[in-house]
């Protein structure tokens, strides 16, 4: 709930009104960089700074070098640090005390002795954004030579805590050409106006819906079912708004600054299948997912049973990455295996192609389809496994 | 949702979205808004008010605000008349007590017209919130006022309130509304750069003064009471109840006047309220050679200390602080010596807070099972039992203050 | 072979007199909504995001 504080709104007025009063480029990259870093301090504190600054040294310094070896090296590295944050008690508990409690117990204690209270804020993120980094170092990409550019692309507050998940050689261009710009009322109407879009979306919206489903859960099984299905409308949309909105504001705090970040959303509830649903769903995430996941792991290039077993892995780690829980993992794989299908149903004999007449003639079904399936995948994304499933059951009232 | 970049001006034309005149309509609509804030607070909105219930309070994401509360007590009474507000908890709010049957009407009954009594009492609040704000606040338009609360034995009083209605604090703190007080003033310091509080303390300072200038909490509270809510609360969680103006939600304090003991007193928590009961002063009192109970040294230099600067020193005198007995249902079932400490932490607190020029009286000895609707909150007959009392000793209070020339 | 035509927005089709007060009232409009919602986003961000649970004790 980052941007929705008085210090955020506050900070952020200042940042922008002091980065377009300064007349240089290099005082106003100073200045945003002074404004990160007291951003960053403020909601981390510093147990959260120190992993960032670490593995920010180490990531800079693995793509100076431009050796393969470093770039590896330090990619493991950021991503051992994401684990360890992140998933060493959830892996502890999943994979080590059904086999040996005790043992459990032990590596449980001291794991959580080293930890901070909480994980290093935005953790998941500078860590994508490292990796994606060193992974195009590695195969070639022109490292970034200025530290405060560096550090600029590491911690820009409008996209640190949730998103966008920036590629570098775009930041950095529109960062330079924000630094060289004049301000435009035009450019910094369009911020504000994406600020109030999202802050409509998630504040009057999304904030709404999540009381109200909290207020129905409880009696989920128990309500009739026209009002379970309500919830269920409720859930999907609660999370577009919520990210969406939280996107369109860090969207518009950057265009603010004249920067340009990647859009996120692009109305995936009017996605026609399984397939186009994921190139309007958090499209930093999934673009991520295939570039530096599915695609290094042969994608679609090996057969369509290797394409679906490495998209099956891609979307496990895509549900990982949004938390530390056996129904992340679930909701991952099932979108996995919806993807799976979309891709080879058409093999399908007689019936596949039939299909695909049917969606072709009438793309209501196969949106009213795409939707079905991604909105009971909520379930999924929101309660454990075995609550997902009763209610999925609820639903279709069995 | 993805937005499509603006289409380049084609043969002179503008585009739509013009940058200058948005900036223009954002500047207008704030100060609009920031009028309509002013003009919200400046008239009552609550024709039917009698307390600050369940579904109008903070439990419901309702949060009043001092200008809300002030214009409450301008619509009702004269400054010529003594104002009375109560604040405290919810025993004083008269949970269990009917609207019609609460315990201030009966005191407001009992001292006649010369006198106006407001109900500002906070479910869970301490004697230094919500309604001792407001009284600070009305100091000068109704300089003849008494302010009551209550307390148990053996508590301390905080300059700065409880947590929950602390927002009330703040906005007259900041808005340069109340007294300038040393220690006061030393407590706020204290708690806003406390190490603890660096992630609330810039939500705090930037959430006054921009409700200073904008004066958003006015406008939207008014809004939702009036017009349409838009916060869901456990009251109202869904459409169409949650859009209800907060007006039509009703008190519905149940009666405790005809429960029966078994549903006063639920025999399911009945040990769990006498530890809390003999929790009030068992920390706090030692026992003597000789039989009896004394306060342990360093709790009673700590209290003193906080009852001297939970008030501004001039706003003592007029401040009655109530300390009250919970229901000899329980209180029968303590031990001598335990009844004992609890008569000493009463009588100390009263003898402490007199001390420190406060009026301060207990209640509750000649009180009966059937006055109390639980263990500690009052039934009707124990309400007006309580204002009675309570209406004697403000008589006197007006009497000593010089308010009755 | 000759190009597409490129169609024209309804706003373009305007007298440029016309299509100057329509910008203006629309940013002015799109300028004062976004006031609003800054006004209500200040006012939610003061509530707590949890309700007071009262319990009696």
């Amino acid at each position: 709930m980052i941007f929705t504080t008085y210090w955020f709104l506050l900070f952020a007025a200042l940042t922008v009104a002091g980065f377009w009063l300064l007349p240089r480029p290099g005082w106003r990259r100073w200045w945003l960089a002074a404004a990160c870093v007291a951003f960053h301090a403020h909601f981390a504190g510093p147990a959260g700074v120190i992993p960032i600054v670490v593995l920010m040294v180490l990531t800079y310094a693995a793509g100076r070098s431009r050796r393969p070896w470093a770039c590896v090296v330090a990619m493991i590295t950021c991503v051992a640090a994401l684990c360890f944050y992140k998933y060493a008690l959830f892996l502890i508990g999943s994979l080590v005390a059904p086999l040996s409690p005790a043992l459990a117990e032990v590596l449980t204690r001291n794991t959580m002795a080293l930890m901070p209270n909480a994980p290093p804020l935005a953790v998941s993120f500078f860590v994508f954004e490292f990796v994606h980094y060193l992974f195009e170092v590695r195969r070639g990409g022109e490292p970034i030579r200025s530290p405060l550019d560096f550090l600029l692309f590491a911690i820009f507050f409008p996209s640190l805590v949730a998103g966008p998940i920036k590629r570098y050689t775009q930041f950095l261009p529109s960062l330079a050409s924000a630094v060289q710009a004049r301000a435009e009322t035009g450019e910094l109407a369009e911020g504000m106006r994406r600020i109030g879009l999202g802050f409509f979306k998630k504040v009057v919206l999304a904030d709404n819906l999540t009381l109200y489903i909290e207020a129905g859960q409880p009696h989920f099984g128990a309500d009739g079912l026209g009002e379970r299905w309500l919830l269920l409308i409720a859930m999907a949309l609660r999370i577009l708004l919520d990210f969406s909105g939280y996107s369109d504001i860090a969207i518009g705090s950057a265009r603010l600054l004249g920067v340009r970040l990647p859009e996120n959303f692009n109305w995936p509830y009017a996605a026609r299948n399984l397939q186009d649903f994921w190139q309007r769903w958090h499209i930093s995430l999934t673009s991520w997912i295939r570039d530096y996941v599915y695609i290094p792991l042969g994608g679609n290039r090996h057969g369509p049973l290797r394409r679906v077993g490495n998209g099956l892995f891609a979307f496990a780690l895509c549900g990982l990455w949004h938390g530390p829980a056996w129904h992340f993992i679930v909701w991952g794989v099932y979108h996995g295996v919806g993807l799976g299908i979309c891709a080879t149903y058409t093999r399908v004999p007689t019936a596949g192609p039939a299909l695909a007449r049917v969606f072709q003639k009438e793309p209501l079904a196969g949106w009213a389809l795409t939707q079905l399936y991604a909105w009971v995948g909520w379930l999924l994304f929101f309660y454990p496994v075995s609550e997902a499933w009763q209610m999925a059951r609820q639903l279709f009232g069995l | 949702m993805k937005t499509t970049a603006s289409v380049p001006p084609t043969h002179g034309l503008p585009t739509i979205f013009q940058g200058r005149w948005f900036f223009v309509g954002l500047a207008l609509g704030l100060i609009f808004m920031s009028g309509l804030g002013r003009r919200a607070a400046r008239s009552d909105y609550h024709p039917n008010f009698t307390r600050f219930f369940p579904a109008i309070s903070p439990e419901a994401s309702y949060y009043p605000t001092v200008d809300e509360m002030c214009a409450i007590v301008r619509a009702r009474c004269r400054p010529d008349q003594v104002l009375v507000i109560v604040g405290g908890n919810s025993v004083l709010q008269g949970v269990w007590q009917p609207a019609d049957l609460m315990w201030s009407r009966r005191l407001q009954e009992e001292l006649g017209e010369r006198y106006c009594v407001i109900n500002f009492a906070l479910r869970g609040a301490t004697p230094t919130d919500g309604g001792a704000v407001v009284a600070e606040v009305l100091r000068r338009e109704y300089p003849r006022q008494i302010y009551i609360a209550n307390e148990k034995a053996a508590t301390g009083l905080f300059p700065l309130g409880g947590q929950t209605y602390r927002s009330i604090f703040w906005e007259a703190y900041f808005k340069g509304r109340l007294l300038s007080d040393r220690h006061r003033n030393e407590w706020v310091r204290n708690e806003l750069t406390d190490r603890q509080n660096w992630a609330m303390t810039p939500e705090i300072v930037g959430s006054a003064w921009l409700d200073d200038v904008l004066r958003f909490h006015d406008f939207w509270n008014r809004l939702s009471f009036e017009k349409f809510n838009t916060v869901p609360s456990l009251f109202a969680p869904a459409p169409p109840a949650l859009f209800s103006p907060r007006k039509l939600f009703t008190d519905e304090e149940p009666d405790g006047t005809n429960l029966t003991l078994d549903q006063r007193y639920l025999p399911a928590v009945r040990e769990t309220e006498m530890k809390i009961l003999r929790g009030t002063t068992i920390l706090a009192y030692a026992p003597v050679a000789g039989g009896g109970w004394q306060m342990k040294a360093g709790l009673r230099g700590q209290l003193d200390n906080v009852y001297e600067q939970a008030f501004p020193a001039s706003l003592h005198r007029r401040t009655l602080l109530l300390v009250g007995r919970d229901s000899s249902f329980f209180r029968h079932q303590l031990t001598a010596e335990e009844l004992n400490r609890d008569e000493q932490g009463i009588h100390d607190m009263v003898t402490m807070l007199r001390a420190h020029g406060y009026a301060a009286m207990d209640y509750g000895a000649d009180f009966t099972d059937e006055d109390y609707a639980d263990r500690t909150h009052l039934a009707p007959v124990g309400g007006q039992k309580l204002a009675d009392a309570v209406a004697r000793e403000v008589r006197s209070m007006a009497e000593g203050l010089d308010y009755l020339k | 072979m000759n190009a597409p035509e490129k169609s024209i927005s309804w706003f373009e089709q305007l007298p440029p007199p016309v299509a100057r007060l329509v910008a203006i009232a629309f940013s002015l409009l799109v300028g004062g909504a976004v006031a609003v919602v800054l006004h209500y986003l200040l006012y939610r961000v003061g509530l707590p995001s949890r309700p007071f649970i009262y319990v009696a004790f």
